[in-house]
Order: structure tokens, then sequence, then C-alpha cells
């Protein structure tokens, strides 16, 4: 009798909870736990001129056209978006600021928009102007205009894909910036080095020494337009800064013994290096304003390859203390050394990320020179790329892009063993090589070039 | 001595018998070889949310019903019966077995010089007389006709119930229920990819793995948005310490925009459900 009560309470509860259960779930509700891989589609017609007129650097139309496709190469070459062929194109773009007929761009799938008009002002400059769309939105996100003289029209160009690039993905920018490497020539024997600079995108190529003394380790200043290297003069390691701006250099100091990869402090003031006294290598820190040196390390062991997070409060660095090459982290002041990278092979060159969450490597083992990250404890280790010989990594300013050489073997008949630049985003895709008119290697990116606004 | 024989044969047959068994049941396992694995297949995996592993209502049964097919019996009642052949027979004794009586095994019947040639040769069995008659398999034939008409007007009449039941939107399908089928193939599944399919976000950025967001939509019965997508506890988009939270949740909401309309889900969506919430998490691809 009583098992029977009990069990039809127990039913009773049941189709309570469920008329319960079932009634919670009334409203529709849908995860969205997945992307598309594809990249965005977006439609960036040619930079159109009020009124085409004639300017030192060339007609003002073709002014506007080379801006659209210096922005397309730039966005493109991210891996995150695509161009959408011109030819494809309903709607023309005019210079007269309407909004665009978005039914015309709808059906050629564009989720953003990209038109621009040029004009030459009163006092000779160029005044460029560019919106960006929502196509499916069907709203303005951005809008901005520039003057600068009409032979800036390049680097113009590269803010106005900073601007894009920011408002779609929400990170800042790299375009407007450059890279500082190392240019060679010659044969193996008589290796030719000078320092040269050029756009990110390979543009604007210069050389910044003539290849009379070897130079080596290039790195920027994170927030100045000036460069760190390392050079031999009278056959003894020396320390320069360069300021590209002003075009000058600055001997940082004479080292009697060996010295490896100067680098710079977040903020700019200082110097962290290793320098090879008495047979041990050990990082040792250069106060740029009072040229005073203090060690940080002092293992018996080698520590090389010194790099600071981007809060300044550890240093990153490699060392052979453990018995084999592997990273390790510490205080500013050379405190509370902590080793992270506890995997098979060695690990060289770590660069903290500007954003502060990665570090990237170079990781050597199964008879290759890979580039990898992971994060600052050590753990998430991932390789990015994988051929025979990829070293040197630095990234851009950003935190999202890594850029480095790449050696390939010497083949039977000799060939090979010339160093090439390229980079890779940090989600191990989208690697392209970065062209330049000789062999390169040694990277550095630069920190975004200045924009004056009003 | 013709015993001693007999008893020698069942011995030698028994233990002919357990020599098989034993052999079988201590040497097969080892004999047997290790087959090769099957050639490996690719398979995607569609992961299954949660929310669609909720019991279904009891509603859609009605709903499914309209939208069935009415069903038919599987005979043809208006065309003419033909006379049947002989060998048609055993394909209507198969259909209904249980209601032919079997068969007696009919009796030889056969003269002594029969049974004499028998024990020189051997010849055929003889074949037993069929019993079968056309007018019983006709007889057969009505009575399925008949059964099959009785279920089929079963059938029809909850359907007809049903026409006579309050209209479609006043019946939801997500309405709330006690029985059900798994959704888990279900409508919430499509909307899922179909939304995802249209969402381009742009990875690799710092803390994605930590975001999410929500946007409800209202629909008009053609399944186009009947008012502009909202955010909910998005807090402040134009912050410029959250660009990247702006982006992503703009990109979400154009994932929605792009995949209008939602017509597979709209005609189905009562008058109590007035929205859809989508939910944009990307942790579980970005590695979070």
């Amino acid at each position: 009798m009583n098992a029977g009560i009990w069990v039809k309470k127990a039913f009773g509860f049941l189709v309570v909870m469920v008329v319960v259960s079932t009634g919670a779930a009334a409203q529709l509700k849908v995860d969205v736990t997945r992307a598309s891989p594809d990249p965005v589609p977006i439609a960036i017609p040619d930079f159109v001129p009020v009124e085409d007129v004639e300017t030192p650097t060339g007609n003002l139309s073709d002014i506007g056209a080379s801006i659209g496709e210096v922005i397309t190469n730039n966005l493109v070459s991210t891996g995150l978006f695509r161009a959408i062929d011109q030819n494809a194109f309903i709607e023309k773009i005019t210079a007269a600021p309407t909004r665009p007929r978005f039914n015309a761009w709808r059906p050629l799938a564009a989720q953003a928009l990209v038109t621009g008009r040029l004009q030459i002002l009163a006092n000779g400059n160029l005044r460029v102007e560019f919106r960006l769309w929502d196509v499916v939105g069907e709203l303005q996100m951005e809008g901005v205009g520039y003057n600068t003289p009409a032979s800036n029209w390049r680097r113009i160009a590269h803010v106005i894909s900073d601007r894009i690039y920011t408002r779609l993905t929400g990170e800042a920018g790299y375009f407007d910036t450059r890279i500082v490497y190392i240019a060679e020539q010659g044969d193996a024997l008589n290796r030719i080095k000078r320092l040269a600079i050029m756009d990110q995108d390979g543009a604007n190529q210069q050389f910044l020494t003539d290849g009379s003394y070897l130079v080596l380790t290039p790195r920027f200043s994170p927030n100045r337009q000036e460069i760190t290297f390392l050079s031999y003069f009278n056959d003894k390691p020396r320390v320069y800064l360069f300021n590209i701006l002003s075009n000058r250099f600055e001997v940082l100091g004479d080292f009697p013994s060996m010295t490896f990869s100067p680098r710079f402090s977040p903020d700019g003031n200082k110097v962290v290096m290793s320098l090879a006294q008495d047979g041990n290598s050990d990082v040792y820190l250069m106060d740029l304003r009072t040229r005073d040196v203090k060690r940080l390390t002092s293992d018996p062991g080698i520590d090389t390859s010194p790099s600071y997070s981007p809060d300044g409060r550890h240093i990153v660095f490699n060392s052979d203390r453990g018995g084999s090459q592997q990273l390790y982290v510490m205080d500013p002041d050379g405190d509370n050394v902590q080793r992270i990278s506890f995997g098979r092979g060695r690990y060289a060159t770590p660069v903290w990320s500007p954003r502060g969450d990665l570090i990237a490597f170079t990781k050597i083992g199964d008879r290759k020179f890979r580039i990898g990250v992971m994060r600052p404890d050590g753990k998430g280790e991932r390789l990015l790329t994988d051929a025979y010989q990829d070293e040197g990594p630095t990234w851009s300013p950003n935190g999202r892009v890594l850029m480095f050489f790449r050696t390939p073997p010497y083949d039977n008949a000799g060939n090979g063993g010339k160093p090439s630049l390229w980079s890779v985003d940090l989600t191990g895709y989208n690697e392209h090589k970065v062209p330049t008119p000789y062999d390169a290697s040694d990277p550095a990116w630069s920190p975004p070039l200045p924009v004056t606004s009003r | 001595m013709a015993i001693r024989f007999e008893q020698t044969g069942w011995v030698f047959s028994g233990a002919l018998h357990v020599g098989v068994a034993v052999a079988a049941l201590v040497g097969l396992p080892r004999l047997a070889r290790d087959l090769p694995p099957p050639p490996p297949i690719n398979i995607e995996f569609v992961r299954i949310a949660e929310e669609t592993r909720v019991v279904a209502p009891k509603a859609p049964e009605v709903q499914q019903a309209q939208a069935v097919e009415k069903p038919q019996p599987n005979y043809a009642a208006a065309e003419a019966v033909e006379p049947v052949a002989d060998d048609a027979a055993p394909l209507l004794e198969k259909a209904k077995p249980q209601k032919v009586a079997p068969v007696p095994k009919p009796r030889p019947q056969v003269s002594e010089n029969r049974k004499l040639a028998n024990r020189v040769a051997p010849r055929a069995k003889p074949k037993p007389p069929s019993r079968l008659k056309i007018k019983r398999i006709a007889a057969l034939i009505d009575r399925s006709i008949k059964e099959e008409q009785e279920q089929v007007q079963k059938i029809e009449e909850p359907k007809k119930e049903a026409v006579k039941a309050p209209e479609p939107d006043k019946k939801p399908l997500f309405s709330p229920g006690l029985r059900g089928q798994i959704a888990t193939a279900s409508i919430i599944d499509a909307l899922s990819q179909k939304v995802a399919g249209n969402w381009s976000l742009p990875g690799g950025a710092k803390g994605i793995q930590n975001m999410q967001v929500t946007i409800r939509i209202w629909l008009r019965p053609d399944g186009y948005l009947s008012r502009s997508p909202e955010f909910l506890d998005a807090g402040n988009l134009n912050d410029p310490d959250r660009a990247f939270f702006r982006v992503f949740a703009e990109s979400a909401k154009r994932a929605v925009l792009l995949s209008e309309p939602f017509s597979e889900v709209a005609k189905n969506l009562g008058a109590d459900q007035k929205y859809i919430d989508f939910n944009f998490n990307p942790s579980s691809f970005v590695g979070g």
C-alpha cells in the first residue's frame, strides 16, 4: 500500500520536473560555436579624384588607383581579407560624398566597402579622404581625411590600411611600419653585409651602411625610430645607436669582449645584451642615459638573447645552465630565474610579443630550425613553421605577425644557403616571402611610424 | 556381436564429437589470425548543442501528421482482381503466414511393389498434391483488403481531429511538452550551422577565447527580421578599451544578418516565441 503511494508521488514529481524543464526551454536559444575560416570579402575600388589634375608625382587618377592597390595588397597580405575583383563591381564609385548603393555590393558578397576621394588643395598638398562601409549593416564604420604632400601618397595608403584593419579586426595595424634587416651580397666566403631598411611591404628599400664593416643583430627601439645594432670597429665589437629620422649614428660603447644581441627595454631607455667575459657569457643591462652597465646573470652557463616583456617586469633569455639550451624568465634585476621551456630540442632567440601574451623563439631539433611560440609560463608551445632553417623571429608591433629569415640547404650543385625574409601569422597560417632586392637576414620590425593629427 | 559393434560406434562417435569440441574451444582462438584493421574513413563530427538534446514536445506530432503524406493502403483496391495463378499463392501465404493452416505432409500411397523397388534404388520423394485452391486464396485476399481498410481508417481519424485543432501558429514547434523526439539533428543545429557559415571572425586576437556575445532577433512570418538585431548585455561597444569586443560583436551581428531569411524556423515559431537568441562563443575553436 505504502509502496503504491510512493510510486504515485514519485511519478507526480517527475511530471512536474519535466513540465518545468521543458517550459524553460520554450524560447529558442542557439549556440554558435564555429566560424567560417574564409577571409572576409572586401571591395576596394580605386580612389576617385574630385578633379583629375597632373601633379609632380603623377596624374591624380593614377595616384588614386595606386592608393587603392596598396590598400588592397596590405589587407590581402594579412590572410584575413579577400579583395573582390574590380571587374565584378556593379556600382561605379564617384567623388561625390554620397552613400553607396548597398544593394549593388551585396550580390558580390562584399561585407565591407572602402571608398575614397582625392583632391589637390590650394597649398598644393594632397587631400585623401576615405570611408569604410559595412555593406551588411548598411552603415559607415569609419571616415577620415589626410593632408600630405602628394609624394607621400604611399604612406597615406599604409595609414588608411591601418585604420581599416583596426576597425575590422579590433587590433592595431602594422602597415605603416618599416623593417630593418641585413642585406647580404657576394659568395659565401666573401659576404658583404649592409644594414638596410624598407617599408613592411618591401617598398622604399634603402641601405644605411656601405658594407665596409660587418653589421649584426639590428633591433628597433619599441617607441622611437631608433635602431641598435652590433658592428665591428677595428675588429672589436661595438654597439651602435642609429636614429632613422635624423640619420645619425651614435656609439653606445666599445666592448673588449664578444657582445651579442643588444635589445631595448620597453621604455627605450635601456639596452639589455649579453657579454662574453672571462670565457663566460652573461646578461648585462646598460642605461642609455648614464651608460652604466649592470650585470644581471652570473651563472657559469652561457646566457644570451635577452628580451624584455612589454611591461618591463620580466626578461626572457636562453641559457645552457641546465645542460641544454633552454628558455628562462627572470625579473629585470636578475632575480627569480625560472626555466619555462621543457620540450625536446633546444630553444634560442626568444622574443617577447609586444602584446605580452606569447614568446616567440627558434627551436632547434629534428635537424631543423623552426619558429615557434609559447606562453610566458612555458605552456601552449606551438611551432609555426616547418622548413630546413628558420630563425631570428621579430614581432609586428601589434603582436600579430612574425617575420624571420629562412635559409635553404645547399644542394649538390652548391646552390642554396641564401637567406630571405618571410612572415607568418601567429596562427601559423599565411606564410609568405617578403620581397628584398638582395639576400636578407636578421629582420627587425619597427614600431608604427608617427602620424601627426590636427 | 551386433550390439557390441553398435556400442563401439557410439563410443567412437562420442569421442570424435568431444574431440572436435575441445579442438574448437582451445585451438580456434589461437588459430584465428589478427585481421588487419579496416581502412580509416574520414568522418566529420557535427557537434550537437546541449540545448538540442531537449525532449521535443508533443505538438510536433500533430504538425508532422499534417505534413506527412496520406498513408495509402498497400494494395490496388480499385483494380479488378484477376484470377490468381497458382504460382502467386506462396507470396500471399508469406504475407499472412499465420492465416494459412500448415499443409500436412501427404502420406504416400504406394504399393508393396513400390516398397520393394525403393529398397533397391532410392527414388525422388513424391510431391504431395496441392491443397491450395483459388477460392481459398481469393477469400484470403478479400480478408486482407478488409483489414487494411480498417487500419487506414484508424490512422485517418486522428488526422481529421488535428485539422480541427488550433492554427499552427498557436501550436509552436518548440512549445513545452512531455513527449517528443530527440531533436539532435534539429532545426536548432541547422540554425547554428547556417549562422556559423556566415560568421567571419578575425582569429588570433588576444583574449578572444574568453569572449562571447548574445544577439536577439525577431522574425516575421516569412523569416525576415522584423526589427534590427539587438545585443544582450554587451555593455558599451564604443568603449575604446573594448575595441576588439566591438569588432567581435559586430562580426556576430553581421553573421546573423547574412543568414537572413530564417524561413526554416519562422513558420514554426509560436505566439509565445517572439524571438531567437544566438549566443556566439568562439572558445571551442580558438583554443580557449
